[in-house]
């Protein structure tokens, strides 16, 4: 099965295209206005509009900067610590998941994100997990990860207001698990998906992200 | 230049609407507070076809999608089965709903009866009404009225700090909902997240 989502439509940016640059307008200069005129200022400023979505899509280093490396441990994740966490991964494409050990479908779909981290870490992605689990569970959860072979970040819930994190991430999410959230290098969220998710979405999704 | 700016304008417009599409947005709910529920028929355990609208004269229906193997579902069971006791005899029909494809009715009826679930349970084989409200997670319950009017959407209780301890867990959202509308007065709080497991549905929604 797989999660809910719509696309986005940031895959079509082109990474070379943010060096594009508009020149200036001299059939336009003066007070007169021609049909020429009209159609120059209006491929223009497309060009500009295009030129600013993919500006937006792209960053300001054609390397990404080194994956930090992940914490110690299962470390209890509080809303500071989850804006602490996107912070420290700006300039990165991540990938955000919340799950759980007791949620059959997200065991399911964990061996596709380590795949994905270990695939594409060297190109700029970061996966982060975060175990909606009772604070009892951490061996559970420990035992899950290390047999999963995950070597990026993983925390455990401990949200003041998970409700309110929920619509600060998206609002349509309905607070299903599994839900996965991609960010780009920017820190924008351009996709999210609530319910078991595939490889392959994951990677269509994620791929023109990367550098 | 009126026209320069026009061209500038609709620019600005498209790029508008280009940044409000990013970001996944995922489908919400498709019935909205305030709004009325459509009918639907759906069987329940043993096959017999059930509608909403049967229903008619209650003071207000809770219509809660459930699981049998959402450990996050089941640590609510003791609410709705407390819950349904304590409404049921001031005039609120409860109705469980399992939509999971996993979840096959023997296995619902099964688990309705060990965990004190006895209410009507029906199953939604096709997704046909998770679909139709637009549910995602379990437990998720929508509140009507006596009109079919939608008056609470979301979690039982637990939606600020979700837990599957069943100690704590509770109904402490939806209801001062059900008392409001049995009150006649609006809820205070008409829509909390339903957090739990997602919906195995049929396809993906």
């Amino acid at each position: 099965m797989s999660g809910k989502s719509i696309a986005s439509g940031i895959s079509q940016g082109s990474p070379n295209a943010r060096h594009s640059r508009v020149s200036g307008n001299p059939v336009c200069q003066g007070a007169t206005w021609t049909p020429a005129c009209a159609g120059v200022t209006t491929i223009l400023v497309l060009s500009c509009c295009l030129a600013a979505l993919l500006l937006s899509v792209g960053c300001s280093h054609s390397v990404a900067p080194p994956e930090p490396p992940p914490p110690q441990g299962i470390v209890a994740l509080d809303e500071t610590g989850w804006e602490r966490v996107r912070a420290q991964q700006r300039g990165r494409v991540l990938l955000v998941n919340f799950w759980a050990t007791w949620c059959d479908p997200c065991r399911e779909e964990f061996p596709d994100l380590v795949r994905l981290h270990n695939t594409y870490r060297s190109h700029g992605l970061s996966v982060v997990a975060i175990s909606m689990d009772e604070p009892e569970s951490r061996p559970a959860i420990e035992q899950f990860l290390k047999s999963q072979g995950a070597n990026f970040g993983s925390y455990r819930q401990q949200f003041k207001d998970f409700e309110a994190l929920v619509n600060s991430i998206n609002p349509r999410w309905g607070g299903g698990i599994p839900a996965s959230f991609l960010y780009d290098c920017e820190g924008h969220l351009v996709e999210s998906w609530e319910g078991a998710t595939t490889y392959e979405e994951f990677e269509s999704a994620l791929k023109p992200l990367l550098r | 230049m009126s026209r320069i700016k026009i061209v500038l304008a609709f620019g600005l417009g498209l790029f508008l609407l280009w940044s409000a599409c990013r970001g996944g947005e995922l489908p919400a709910a498709k019935i909205k507070v305030g709004e009325k529920m459509a009918d639907f028929t759906l069987p329940d355990v043993n096959g017999k076809p059930h509608q909403l609208y049967e229903f008619e004269g209650k003071k207000a229906v809770a219509v809660i999608f459930i699981a049998t193997r959402c450990p996050y579902s089941n640590s609510f069971n003791h609410v709705m089965a407390d819950l349904a006791h304590e409404y049921e005899s001031r005039g609120v029909a409860f109705i469980g709903i399992n939509a999971n494809k996993t979840e096959p009715v023997s296995e619902v009826a099964e688990h309705a009866r060990t965990h004190g679930l006895d209410f009507l349970i029906l199953k939604d084989e096709g997704n046909q009404v998770a679909d139709q409200l637009g549910a995602s997670v379990t437990p998720e319950v929508f509140l009507l009225d006596s009109t079919w009017t939608l008056r609470y959407h979301g979690a039982l209780g637990n939606s600020h700090q979700p837990t599957n301890n069943p100690d704590k867990t509770n109904g402490d959202e939806v209801r001062p909902a059900l008392d409001a509308v049995l009150a006649g007065k609006a809820a205070s709080v008409t829509e909390t997240k339903a957090f739990g497991c997602s919906i195995k549905r049929v396809k993906a929604g």
